[in-house]
């Protein structure tokens, strides 16, 4: 099928304030023929693909954090605005990856990493201040014996990282006044 | 409405800075069918990628550097052409507040995949796009899908397209009733 073919049918005038038009995309037409794959098939598929990745995930974890603890040393002696920026896709990228490989604690820690890292910047502090035990943290969660345990599992064990993340201003919550 | 997925044929662009993340995506795209994903590290590098080569879809992460995700759709909205403009983009996010969710879709994304990535998220999401009915907008200020998801009269009040196509659909209106639909 020729780009001709497949361009839009515009239902409302060029020119006007609003067109509303239908497209169906080369995408949606592929993805209906015959021969696919249902959720049950994909689901499966999709877990062979994530079973042989695990192996290769601890050496990601380690390569993810000798990057933030690098990129955290630049946050006392380069650009500090651009190193926090670094340090917070660094801890991005550890937190989205760990819940995907059964490592849910280390999402956890991860996701709290984020939180002080959004606190701190708010609060105008972008120095590697109270950003150490979350590393620390993520190292300890990454190790075997964490695998496997969700959050509400291990009470206790990230409270440490709420409280000093408490030390910095939460984000401002809108009350009702009548 | 099919309940299967063929990706055997289409193309897909993967943009995200973590390249393991890259890895993942792509590795379970590969699994569902998808030959051969192409993957890059920033907003800039996407678009031109983009511009590059025809892609089918796009799966992106909303904070990429260089050019955000959001910016990119925005600037794969307003490209001329029509074919590649209209494609299904899904963008990844980690920030699933109300607000990031609203840019998102005010800037003419097709879907938002919440991270962390699991095959059956992210075979949902592209079930879902591949299915969306949803009709295109295009307006001074917005280009991409319809974004009232579900067909709910709007209030007169709050009725803001245009005096022509409401002249329109009262037209069609007449006219099927003239006819008796």
């Amino acid at each position: 099928m020729s780009k001709d073919d497949e361009k839009p049918e515009v239902v409302a005038p060029e020119g006007g304030s609003v067109e509303i038009f239908k497209v169906e995309s080369r995408f949606a037409r592929l993805a209906k023929r015959s021969g696919g794959i249902d959720l049950k098939q994909a689901v499966d598929a999709g877990q062979q693909a994530i079973d042989k990745m695990a192996e290769a995930y601890p050496d990601w974890l380690a390569s993810d954090l000798e990057t933030l603890v690098s990129q955290v040393g630049e946050l006392a002696t380069g650009d500090a605005d651009s190193a926090n920026e670094a340090v917070y896709r660094t801890a991005m990228s550890i937190r989205d990856l760990g819940s995907t490989f059964g490592y849910f604690l280390v999402t956890q820690s991860g996701d709290l990493l984020c939180e002080l890292l959004v606190r701190k910047r708010r609060a105008g502090n972008v120095d590697a201040t109270d950003i150490q035990p979350f590393i620390d943290a993520i190292r300890l969660v990454a190790t075997p014996r964490f695998k496997g345990i969700e959050a509400g599992e291990s009470r206790g064990l990230l409270d440490g990282l709420r409280q000093i993340i408490a030390r910095y201003p939460g984000p401002t919550v809108a009350r009702k006044t009548d | 409405m099919t309940n299967t997925l063929q990706l055997k044929g289409t193309s897909i662009l993967v943009a995200d800075a973590s390249k393991h993340i890259q890895n993942v995506v792509k590795g379970i795209l590969r699994q569902f069918g998808c030959a051969d994903p192409v993957a890059v590290s920033d907003g800039s590098a996407a678009l031109s990628a983009y511009r590059e080569r025809l892609f089918d879809a796009v799966i992106c992460e909303s904070l990429l550097p260089e050019l955000s995700g959001f910016d990119f759709v925005r600037a794969v909205r307003r490209l001329d052409d029509p074919v590649t403009a209209f494609n299904p983009i899904i963008l990844l996010t980690s920030h699933t507040q109300k607000e990031n969710i609203f840019t998102a879709r005010d800037a003419g994304t097709t879907a938002v995949l919440a991270k962390p990535i699991s095959p059956k998220l992210l075979f949902e999401r592209l079930m879902w796009v591949s299915n969306d009915g949803r009709s295109f907008v295009r307006t001074p200020n917005y280009i991409g899908p319809d974004r009232r998801f579900h067909d709910v009269p709007v209030p007169a009040e709050q009725e803001r397209r245009s005096d022509w196509l409401r002249a329109v659909e009262d037209k069609e209106r007449t006219t099927a009733a003239n006819h008796g639909d």
